[in-house]
């Protein structure tokens, strides 16, 4: 059996681009006004006469190798059984190597302590079996928490890649994404 | 300790979501979604961030003096001076007018929560004066409706769930309404056909099975085109029609007019795809549309909801579970009259009368410059809930008329640029700091703002700055105010919520605390197919003649850009502009633009652009997008804004075309702005 490693499972056809996650986040874990561990993409691109309109959500991607583990001097960084990524404060000393490093812009400088900072899948609520407060405050539940190893053994429909986003794959993210689908667009004559 | 409150986000938004507020040591340190809230659950971008806004360094706590409009130079006064020198501004208006017509009352829906009457009631108190009433964005469609219906009502949200084809015509619910969106996508998972009609590709539009690119201002149009093919292929209702509606055959008389050719070159819609809409309109099962606020913000608006709202009487889909309009509906609020039945001292209107003594000179809300041609003029303005100057159209015309006024008093948290032109600012409490009451005029559930915190520094209620005025006046002028000074404001929330106990199920507002209760309303209206109007029966709009001027009216502007303003998914309006809570997260204002048009004028991603018309100039940065039309930009309102002018200095003054069937005056149709564009 694979090696468990918690991921997100992101539904591109249902993501509003509301942003709610990205506060519902900073509200939990209580960051300074302007830092947040989750960021909000739009891409727009032609397919043809239709336009191809999406959000992407992302936070850091517990990648199975991790570019901020590689990158940081201090060996901040761990990662748990579970695939979690986590950062270690006091190790830290805010030199910003991984905030530059990670191609996922998944690390953040946190203003007020001077030291980076990044989402750890609200692994306290995951221990008392609670959701992240990302997935949980989301109103279409476009964000789901799964086990990668286990959603690709059973083959689902799912994807590594959405159009438009560049192909990294190197660090091996822990993200998977529902296809994108689109309707009919009656643009104008 | 760490305490849990009850409370609930008194915004004019749909979810008047309720929101569970952990303090410790006073100090709030969480708010979340209540997961007792059986419409919404969760916050919304903007709900999670009132935690920073509520201590947000850039909010007013202190009542301020300003040593001349717009100087800036502001002193930190006491609540005491401050009372009184504006309880002797009025007393000398009155003396020296032997009436209050020269005060002037711009009350907005900055705070839906019951106490905010309270600024009315006591303004009814001291006398006759001014009101600045209406509504911009609902006196159009309400009015609409109620022409149609004989009243605005609609089914529960969550009777959307039924429907087999859901139309959201000119609304973007993706980011103003997102929780109905769990209910669009789970209809749409037992098989229902989302359809988008917006003239841009918004968040909404760009999730849907079908999308409409419709050129602004069109809707009226498309919708009599999709009417004729439903007339034309037979898809109607004819029990309906010949039972419960009125001037049908009018109706039909003019459909048979209709050239769906001329439709086309209109709307930019070809005639198959109108085909191809009705078709789908005619043959789904129940449907049900959404009528969003930018129909209604365009000079046809009016009659643009009446014609789509008859695509739902043609095809029988009112009075049906999973059909009807949804739009809005102030049922839930027929009962709050208590502060509304303050009558003036001494005046001898019969008491038993609820509701307000009509003796007030009213002017249409956003109208500012008509009030600098009142006699007698106008010598003392109080805005409470309101950013005119950003809010209302032509932004220069409400300064100006600002600067003509004595005095003018803003109750607020921030120093918005409309308090930048006042002389009083009056620091108002947030909701988590006073006892009130929100009920929803959407899922028409009723929730309760405890008081989970103290007020931050000297900030205060509203009832109370009206009350402790109240009693100020009285003070220097004995009988000034009739406003009852002993009743607390937990008093006035019994008094206004006891008629609507038996139709929420409670003895007591405070039983909110813990149980969603919601006003018991129809689920879904018109099941009995009685409408209010005259005839009893569903009326048809029967002022149409195709071909005469009120139809097929070319465009009004003589400059190339139509100008969109629409709500970004972090801004409520203005009410997030001036705080830095949405810090990083709410753009920068900038102008949204095809390619090929940054292209002719010679911009680029980032580059600023001057957008001008009559009104004025204002300088934006470009943000190309290739979703955009290429006869329109689009602008989002109440983002972050750092120029020295006001974005609405551009915006025209608009009447729609109805309004006055609600509210004492026209919608206004923001989106009838026309704009040319250089490279700055």
């Amino acid at each position: 059996m694979l090696r468990k490693q918690l991921g997100f499972l992101f539904d591109t056809n249902r993501c509003l681009g509301c942003r709610t996650c990205i506060t519902a986040c900073a509200e939990e874990k209580g960051l300074p006004i302007g830092v947040y561990l989750r960021n909000v993409e739009l891409h727009e691109l032609r397919k043809g006469a239709q336009i191809i309109k999406y959000y992407l959500s992302t936070a850091c991607n517990h990648c199975s190798n991790p570019e901020c583990f590689r990158l940081c001097p201090e060996h901040a960084l761990r990662k748990r059984r579970d695939g979690i990524v986590l950062l270690n404060e006091e190790r830290c000393t805010g030199c910003g190597i991984c905030v530059r490093g990670c191609p996922f812009k998944g690390v953040a400088m946190n203003t007020l302590t001077g030291k980076a900072v990044k989402c750890d899948l609200c692994q306290e609520k995951l221990d008392e079996k609670k959701l992240p407060v990302c997935v949980a405050a989301c109103p279409v539940e476009a964000l789901r928490l799964i086990d990668i190893s286990e959603v690709e053994s059973r083959n689902l429909d799912i994807v590594r890649r959405l159009p438009g986003v560049a192909k990294i794959q190197i660090t091996r993210p822990a993200i998977r994404y529902l296809p994108l689908r689109y309707g009919k667009q009656v643009l104008r004559l | 300790m760490e305490l849990t409150y009850s409370n609930v986000c008194p915004s004019d938004c749909r979810a008047s979501c309720r929101i569970k507020t952990k303090v410790r040591n006073g100090k709030i340190v969480g708010i979340k979604g209540d997961p007792l809230d059986e419409y919404t659950k969760t916050l919304c971008v903007k709900g999670y961030a009132q935690l920073n806004k509520v201590y947000a360094p850039d909010r007013i706590v202190h009542p301020m003096k300003q040593n001349g409009k717009g100087t800036g130079r502001w002193e930190q006064i006491s609540w005491e001076q401050a009372l009184t020198e504006i309880a002797k501004k009025l007393i000398a208006v009155k003396k020296r007018n032997n009436n209050l017509f020269p005060v002037c009352l711009n009350k907005y829906l900055g705070n839906m929560g019951l106490l905010s009457k309270s600024i009315e009631g006591f303004f009814n108190s001291i006398g006759f004066i001014t009101k600045m009433v209406g509504s911009p964005c609902v006196a159009t469609g309400v009015s609409a409706l109620n022409l149609s219906f004989g009243k605005c009502k609609k089914p529960f949200p969550e009777d959307m769930l039924n429907a087999d084809l859901i139309i959201i015509w000119g609304g973007n619910p993706a980011w103003t309404t997102t929780h109905q969106m769990r209910y669009i996508f789970e209809a749409r998972e037992k098989g229902a056909k989302l359809v988008v009609i917006d003239p841009v590709l918004t968040a909404t539009a760009a999730r849907s099975d079908f999308y409409i690119q419709i050129k602004p201002g069109r809707d009226l149009e498309l919708a009599l085109g999709i009417a004729k093919v439903l007339l034309d292929e037979d898809l109607i209702d004819r029990d309906f029609l010949i039972g419960y509606s009125n001037g049908w055959s009018e109706f039909k008389a003019l459909l048979e007019k209709v050239d769906l050719a001329q439709i086309e070159a209109i709307t930019d819609i070809s005639v198959v795809e109108i085909r191809n809409l009705a078709r789908l309109i005619g043959n789904s099962k129940p449907m049900t549309i959404w009528l969003g606020a930018g129909v209604q913000h365009t000079a046809t608006g009016g009659l643009a909801f009446r014609v789509i709202s008859a695509l739902s009487a043609m095809t029988g889909n009112i009075g049906v579970s999973g059909g009807n309009i949804h739009y809005a509906t102030f049922e839930a609020w027929e009962f709050a009259g208590e502060f509304a039945s303050i009558k003036p001292a001494g005046t001898t209107t019969s008491t038993e009368n609820k509701g307000e003594v009509h003796g007030h000179r009213y002017i249409g809300t956003g109208r500012f410059a008509e009030l600098m041609f009142l006699e007698p003029p106008i010598d003392f303005l109080w805005v409470a809930y309101h950013n005119p100057v950003a809010q209302a159209p032509d932004s220069n015309a409400v300064k100006k008329a600002l600067d003509s006024i004595e005095t003018v008093v803003v109750a607020d948290q921030f120093l918005t640029s409309t308090a930048e032109l006042a002389d009083y600012f009056l620091p108002v409490a947030s909701h988590y700091e006073y006892e009130d009451i929100v009920v929803s005029y959407w899922h028409y559930g009723a929730a309760i703002n405890q008081k989970a915190i103290e007020p931050l520094g000297e900030s205060r209620s509203d009832f109370e700055i009206m009350r402790e005025l109240a009693i100020k006046l009285n003070k220097l002028s004995p009988g000034f105010s009739s406003f009852p000074v002993k009743r607390l404001a937990s008093d006035w929330l019994n008094l206004e919520m006891e008629p609507q106990y038996p139709r929420l199920g409670i003895a007591d507002y405070h039983e909110l605390i813990d149980h969603y209760r919601r006003v018991d309303l129809a689920e879904v209206p018109w099941q009995d197919k009685k409408f209010m109007t005259p005839s009893g029966k569903y009326e048809f709009p029967l002022e149409l003649a195709l071909g005469n001027n009120d139809l097929y009216v070319g465009e009004t502007g003589i400059y190339p850009f139509r100008l969109l303003r629409t709500r970004n998914f972090a801004t409520h309006n203005s009410q997030y502009r001036v705080s830095v809570c949405m810090k990083g997260l709410s753009e920068k204002t900038r102008v949204l633009l095809h390619p090929e048009i940054a292209n002719l004028i010679g911009v680029e991603e980032g580059m600023k652009v001057k957008i001008y018309n009559q009104l004025n100039e204002i300088v934006l940065p470009a943000s190309l997008s290739k979703s955009m039309p290429t006869d329109i930009v689009v602008v989002y309102l109440g983002c972050e804004f750092e120029q020295e002018f006001e974005f609405n200095s551009i915006i025209a003054l608009v009447d729609t075309d109805l309004g006055e069937e609600y509210a004492d005056g026209k919608g206004l149709a923001f989106n009838d702005t026309y704009v040319n564009l250089v490279r700055a």
